[in-house]
């Protein structure tokens, strides 16, 4: 418990960063939401024959901005960004800090076993991300409240949070594996974030194509599509999948994490 | 040149793979990706034909100027210029921060030579890394928007916009390596400078005024307005070029005269 505690004690200054720029991003989006604009009804229905790499060009990507929650879903992809990469850098740093900070020594020659200390800083980092996601739901309803946004889209933003904690989640027990596998703490961590970055790729490239198939599986960032979350829903064998491989992720990082040889002085 | 040549040794073997990424992608949009565009836009023009014009004006431009090539590389450019961005920070924030890192800024600090020059050396490092990336770059680029029709000059122009925006993210990666106590990871703090950058942009897009632009760095140097107007907003290129010059000026001044922290 005391380690619990230490964890979200030493990252509560960057967990007030990550939420100051939710919130900015949150509440500068919606403000520059107008409702209704020309002819929406005609201009959509001749955007819905245009290809999808013309769409991603024009910048609209399957919603309909012109409604509240086809809007809101724009902002929300950005803060999946953020989620991911802050689940990525909770999950380094989970692992990675002692290394990093040469205090190996200090904490693992204390009573408790590997296991136990590793899974008290995964649990903090777990913690930070729920917050995040909460907080997202909170400045959207909100922002929504504040601005006098005539949308009644409640489901929608907890299903897009709810979705939001998931992919962090999944970058978070990715990043937290390839730190634990990686000889060198720097290394694991630049591996999570360029496999974020991949991902990101190509989740663009999804956006390009009419039928992206199997790429979508490589695109954590895209397994849980506006459409669906509008309408309600959440995709269960994406959502069974994304838990699936967190725990899979995790399970890795405790097995690698109990062999490493921990060299404090490199 | 010491400090140069280490410098140029330790991360020359990622900033190949940088500029190898940045090419690829640069290949992936114009090559792969922009012959179906055009394809599909072809079709598209002709529907748009029989439409009154109000539909076209509805995409905010000229929907012909949009649909060229030269208006598809400033859509790419939205992802090149992030990888460039990340990529800069990370040359920056890398040897800038190295000593912080290992803990064994005394170390480099006692030795016989000013501090000033260490940090020209770093610099020089940095510098030499994205030039040579970018020459690179622009040997790809250039052949091909010349190919598809773009005049040499707005060409050029395009392609110097990723060296221009990698100064811009390395001048202030450089001031937050030099200001911060220590960097616990350069891979996620590069990555954040980078993302930052891109939602920012992406807030430009959202919010439509013209304000937020001068918090979007990625924009400052934008190959869209090249093709528009034929060459880069005047006001955000100022901004651009205060903000490298502000940010190199502070962390020489700081590289020189801060306390190194005993470990």
């Amino acid at each position: 418990m005391n380690i619990f505690l230490r964890e979200l004690k030493a990252s509560r200054k960057a967990f007030l960063f990550w939420t100051l720029g939710l919130f900015f991003l949150v509440f500068a989006g919606m403000t520059k939401y107008t409702g209704v604009a020309m002819d929406g009804a005609s201009l959509n229905q001749l955007l819905a024959r245009f290809p999808r790499v013309v769409l991603a060009v024009l910048g609209i990507s399957g919603v309909d901005v012109e409604t509240p929650g086809g809007y809101y879903a724009v902002l929300a992809f950005y803060a999946v960004i953020c989620a991911s990469l802050y689940g990525a850098s909770l999950g380094a740093g989970a692992v990675n800090r002692e290394a990093v900070d040469k205090t190996y020594e200090f904490l693992f020659t204390r009573p408790r076993s590997r296991a136990a200390i590793l899974s008290m800083k995964l649990a903090a980092g777990v913690v930070f991300l729920l917050l995040f996601s909460v907080l997202n739901y909170l400045f959207s309803v909100a922002a929504i409240a504040v601005l006098k946004l005539d949308a009644d889209i409640g489901r929608a933003v907890a299903l897009f949070s709810l979705s939001i904690f998931l992919v962090g989640l999944f970058f978070f027990s990715l990043s937290a594996c390839l730190c634990a596998a990686a000889r060198r703490p720097e290394k694991g961590a630049l591996y999570g974030n360029l496999c974020f970055l991949a991902a990101f790729l190509a989740g663009v490239v999804c956006d390009m194509l009419d039928t992206p198939g199997a790429l979508r599986l490589l695109s954590p960032l895209k397994y849980f599509l506006p459409s669906d979350l509008l309408a309600g829903k959440l995709d269960f064998a994406y959502l069974l999948l994304i838990l699936g491989a967190s725990a899979a992720l995790l399970a890795a990082a405790f097995r690698r994490f109990g062999k490493k040889d921990l060299n404090a002085v490199s | 040149m010491n400090v140069c040549l280490f410098e140029l040794k330790a991360q020359g073997k990622g900033a190949v793979l940088w500029a190898a990424s940045l090419v690829g992608v640069l290949l992936a949009f114009l090559l792969g990706t922009y012959p179906l565009f055009q394809e599909d836009t072809q079709d598209i023009l002709r529907m748009l034909s029989g439409f009154p014009p109000q539909f076209a004006a509805a995409f905010g431009m000229d929907v012909s100027s949009l649909f060229s090539l030269g208006g598809f590389y400033g859509f790419a450019f939205s992802y090149i210029g992030l990888i460039g961005a990340i990529m800069a920070a990370a040359v920056a924030l890398a040897s800038f921060s190295r000593e912080k890192r290992a803990r064994c800024t005394d170390f480099l600090l006692t030795k016989p030579i000013r501090r000033r020059k260490i940090f020209a050396a770093k610099l020089a490092a940095g510098a030499v890394i994205l030039l040579a990336a970018n020459a690179l770059y622009a040997a790809c680029c250039i052949p091909i928007l010349r190919h598809g029709g773009v005049p040499g000059d707005k060409a050029a122009l395009a392609c110097l916009s990723l060296l221009l925006t990698q100064a811009v993210f390395y001048a202030m990666a450089v001031l937050f390596a030099t200001c911060s106590r220590r960097v616990r990871s350069v891979s996620g703090t590069a990555i954040g400078f980078g993302f930052a950058g891109f939602i920012l942009s992406a807030l430009v897009g959202i919010l439509k005024e013209d304000a937020v632009r001068f918090a979007a760095p990625l924009k400052y140097f934008d190959p869209a307005d090249v093709f528009a107007a034929g060459g880069y907003g005047a006001p955000y290129a100022a901004t651009g070029a205060a903000i490298i010059l502000a940010c190199l000026l502070l962390s020489a001044v700081l590289f020189c005269r801060k306390d190194a922290r005993a470990v």
